[in-house]
């Protein structure tokens, strides 16, 4: 990998035996930093990430998916089938040169596999251990399978995802767009691995370190949590009903208006141009704005129906109103603000061609951020990475026969 | 307990509301000693948001407060004054990290940008946390973390298709500001480590909330392709969906990817007839009828309680688990046996709640025994132990109000 000078991570060695996304993208997440990552796949399915939508066609006519793109850009790839005697030895020598591991095995996996994480400790005592599982490593659920819409669901973020439709009816509990369960918990996996790792420089001693993506999760919802705790009260079962405002439609899409303080209320109808209506403030006494929300909204509808989402957001801006427009994935992905600081990376795969994706949320003043390299092929690394580890050519070409790489 | 992996570490921690505090707790679970700096007149706003132990309102116990300040010091100082603003490049000087989350240009407008600080301590890590960043066309601009999510643009891929878009009723822009700062952090110390130079970090929230919504975007920014909302299906795995169960607002989440799940599914189910169908061979086929498959599925699970459907289906290797709501998780049999909600003791108020550590970390594990501070708590501490300021020294300036 063409590294630049001075990289938050420079030298530092991370392997990666995970699959999908929390893995995987933890160890992107250090890749970005200047890390030297390399994947391990099973050979022949390699990492079913690789047929995660959506995907680009290739100059080739080849199809390959973009999320696994995103999530393995700058790491190299090596084919081990570990559950092998030769398999497991070559992984064991590999993981001798490292760092950091980053899994998302069960203690019951690992053991299966011959690499039982006492043991890797034991063996290993300076790598730092990573392992993301849906609910840790002990307890009743440590093996219970989940994805990612699983576990949002058990952490009981579902209810207060949801909002009443058009009819007042509330629906299902409801997950967040996407899997937020594994990039949330990728990113804490990111951070507990250089975490480990910092304690490692200076003490010497590695150590495993456990996630539980559901523990993530429902850390967040401590009020409602704090709620039910002191007041014995169910709280959010989806937004509470606005005054006035919300999210309402504006010339080109829409906007979201909050308006239960009264400041906020003052700078809109001084925005509106204090038309005759609103003579006599009645509009400031919250109960009344609720009353009347919908002659109100009429009012704002008819203001945003001249106004752009991006003159609405200039207009309030100017007046510190925190309001947002609703963004689609094509509003983001033009976003001047993005675009402004060259947040998107704009790479150039040698069979792919242009491929964009989000960058690396921070810019650093004093240190480099690393050039990267394309998404690894299936096995591309291989020979690379067992000749660094010191297996001769004859030595590679027979684990390859035995399908073993 | 061996000493927690920061240890010896400082943290001038001048952030608020949660994305900031999030990022110092993740620091102060791995042991490094976090100054949480205030003013009487502008505290944190978290320690004014219901709910508090016992339904009394006071800003030492508020819930947000003691879930992420907890294990943090207090110092009241009004940087406005000569003074205070002396005693906290003192502070500064003595601490490895700067953190901050106000809107930008704040900080520099108080005389602590990071050119000043870098004057105070060179090597410093200097960490800014904002909505929109330090630079561009929206630096300035009002931003929270219900306004990231549309911004960042969750909000239109979250919710019902047939129904308006949702939010999380709670602004994780923050804990998403906070972890991805964490790194940023942890990894300036790192390299702190190996070459002595300190650094300045410009972290955008909405940022940081892009990085964890690739699909979609990269959909549209590579393939052109405006991808929708679909509520709790997935673009790809069918049936993936929450299934209503025996009882009032009772649900459970399967999401099945792979024929062999299927089957395993389908096995589980008892071999009903119409899952035989042949539409249903094949994961597109089973995608694209999946209205139908749900409805069969919920039959089935809406005569069983939700725990019984998880159960089962688990045995069969079926990603399906109970969704919870807030009792739930207090009654979950393996949170209690994790030990994850915890009680603390607190010097107003008796015992109080607090989530565990965010992350184990089997050797050095750190803790969260220590509640949150009270407003002003360890200013002694702080001016006297750590700053070496006599009794005197400390009346003077707290006479010229700078512990304000």
């Amino acid at each position: 990998m063409a590294l630049t000078r001075d990289t938050l991570l420079d030298g530092v060695r991370v392997a990666e035996l995970a699959t999908e996304r929390a893995g995987p993208y933890a160890s992107r997440l250090l890749a970005s930093l200047g890390a030297s990552v390399v994947k391990v796949e099973s050979p022949g399915t390699g990492d079913p990430g690789r047929r995660l939508g959506p995907f680009v066609r290739g100059a080739g006519g080849k199809e390959e998916s973009l999320t696994f793109y995103y999530l393995n850009f700058g790491k190299r790839g090596i084919c081990l089938d570990i559950s092998t005697a030769s398999g497991r030895d070559v992984f064991l020598q590999l993981l001798a040169t490292m760092d950091i591991l980053i899994s998302d095995h069960s203690g019951q996996e690992m053991q299966r596999l011959g690499l039982g994480y006492a043991e890797l400790c034991a063996n290993f005592p300076k790598l730092v251990i990573i392992a993301i599982r849906p609910f840790g490593l002990d307890g009743p659920w440590a093996d219970h399978h989940a994805r990612a819409l699983n576990i949002y669901h058990a952490s009981g973020l579902g209810y207060i995802t949801r909002r009443r439709n058009e009819q007042g009816d509330i629906g299902p509990p409801m997950r967040a767009a996407g899997y937020q369960a594994d990039y949330f918990a990728a990113i804490h996996g990111a951070a507990a691995a250089v975490g480990g790792l910092f304690h490692q420089r200076l003490s010497g001693s590695g150590q495993l370190i456990e996630l539980s993506q559901q523990e993530l999760l429902l850390a967040l919802i401590y009020n409602p949590l704090a709620y039910y705790y002191y007041e014995q009260r169910v709280i959010g079962e989806g937004p509470q009903p606005q005054q006035a405002g919300g999210i309402l439609p504006c010339k080109d899409g829409y906007v979201l208006l909050g308006s239960n303080e009264e400041h906020f209320g003052v700078t809109l109808i001084d925005l509106l141009g204090n038309p005759d209506w609103s003579e006599g403030g009645w509009w400031k006494d919250a109960e009344s704005r609720f009353m009347n929300r919908d002659f109100l909204n009429g009012k704002l509808v008819e203001w945003l129906s001249e106004l752009t989402m991006r003159e609405f957001n200039e207009v309030c801006q100017a007046r510190h109103l925190p309001v947002a427009v609703l963004n689609t994935p094509k509003d983001v992905g033009e976003h001047v603000q993005l675009k402004g600081r060259g947040f998107f990376e704009d790479w150039d795969d040698r069979d792919l061609g242009k491929v964009r994706f989000p960058g690396i949320p921070f810019r650093l003043s004093e240190h480099e951020q690393p050039i990267g390299s394309d998404a690894p092929r299936l096995g591309e690394h291989s020979a690379e990475v067992l000749q660094e580890l010191g297996l001769k050519p004859s030595d590679i070409s027979v684990l390859h026969q035995r399908g073993v790489v | 307990m061996a000493a927690a992996g920061l240890a010896g570490l400082r943290v001038a921690d001048f952030t608020w509301a949660w994305a900031g505090p999030y990022l110092t707790m993740l620091l102060a679970e791995m042991g490094a000693e976090v100054i949480k700096i205030e003013s009487n007149t502008r505290i944190d706003v978290h320690r004014r948001v219901a709910p508090y132990p016992g339904g009394k309102p006071g800003i030492n116990r508020a819930a947000g407060h003691v879930a992420s300040n907890r294990g943090k010091l207090s110092l009241t100082l009004d940087l406005k004054t000569p003074g205070g603003l002396e005693l906290v490049k003192q502070v500064i000087a003595v601490s490895d990290i700067v953190a901050e989350n106000f809107s930008a240009g704040a900080m520099a407008r108080l005389g602590l940008g990071y050119e000043e600080v870098k004057s105070v301590h060179p090597n410093i890590i200097y960490i800014a946390l904002s909505g929109y960043g330090a630079t561009g066309p929206y630096r300035s601009h009002v931003s929270l973390g219900a306004q990231l999510m549309l911004a960042g643009g969750l909000t239109s891929l979250t919710g019902d298709p047939k129904s308006f878009p949702s939010s999380i009723m709670i602004p994780y822009p923050d804990p998403v500001g906070g972890t991805t700062g964490a790194l940023a952090v942890l990894s300036a110390l790192e390299a702190r480590r190996r070459t002595g130079q300190g650094c300045y970090i410009d972290l955008s929230q909405l940022e940081a909330l892009v990085a964890l919504m690739p699909e979609a975007l990269m959909d549209y920014m590579v393939n052109g392709n405006p991808q929708q909302r679909s509520g709790n299906h997935d673009p790809a795995m069918a049936p993936h969906n929450v299934y209503p169960c025996q009882g009032e607002e009772q649900w459970v989440t399967i999401a099945v990817e792979t024929d062999e799940e299927w089957s395993a599914l389908v096995t589980a189910l008892g071999e009903p007839a119409w899952a035989k169908d042949a539409r249903y061979g094949d994961g597109f086929g089973r995608w694209q009828h999946q209205e139908e498959i749900d409805k069969h599925i919920a039959d089935w699970t809406s005569q069983r309680a939700k725990e019984e459907v998880s159960a089962l289906l688990q045995q069969h290797g079926i990603a399906a688990t109970p969704v919870f709501n807030v009792p739930d998780l207090f009654g979950n049999e393996h949170l209690k046996q994790r030990g994850f909600l915890k009680t603390i003791p607190h010097p107003e108020e008796g015992m109080v709640l607090t989530p565990g550590v965010s992350w184990g970390f089997h050797k050095t594990p750190g803790s969260v025994e220590r509640t949150a501070p009270l407003l002003g708590e360890h200013n002694s501490y702080v001016l006297r132990d750590i700053l070496g300021l006599s009794e005197h020294e400390i009346q003077a300036y707290s006479a010229a109000g700078a512990l304000q």
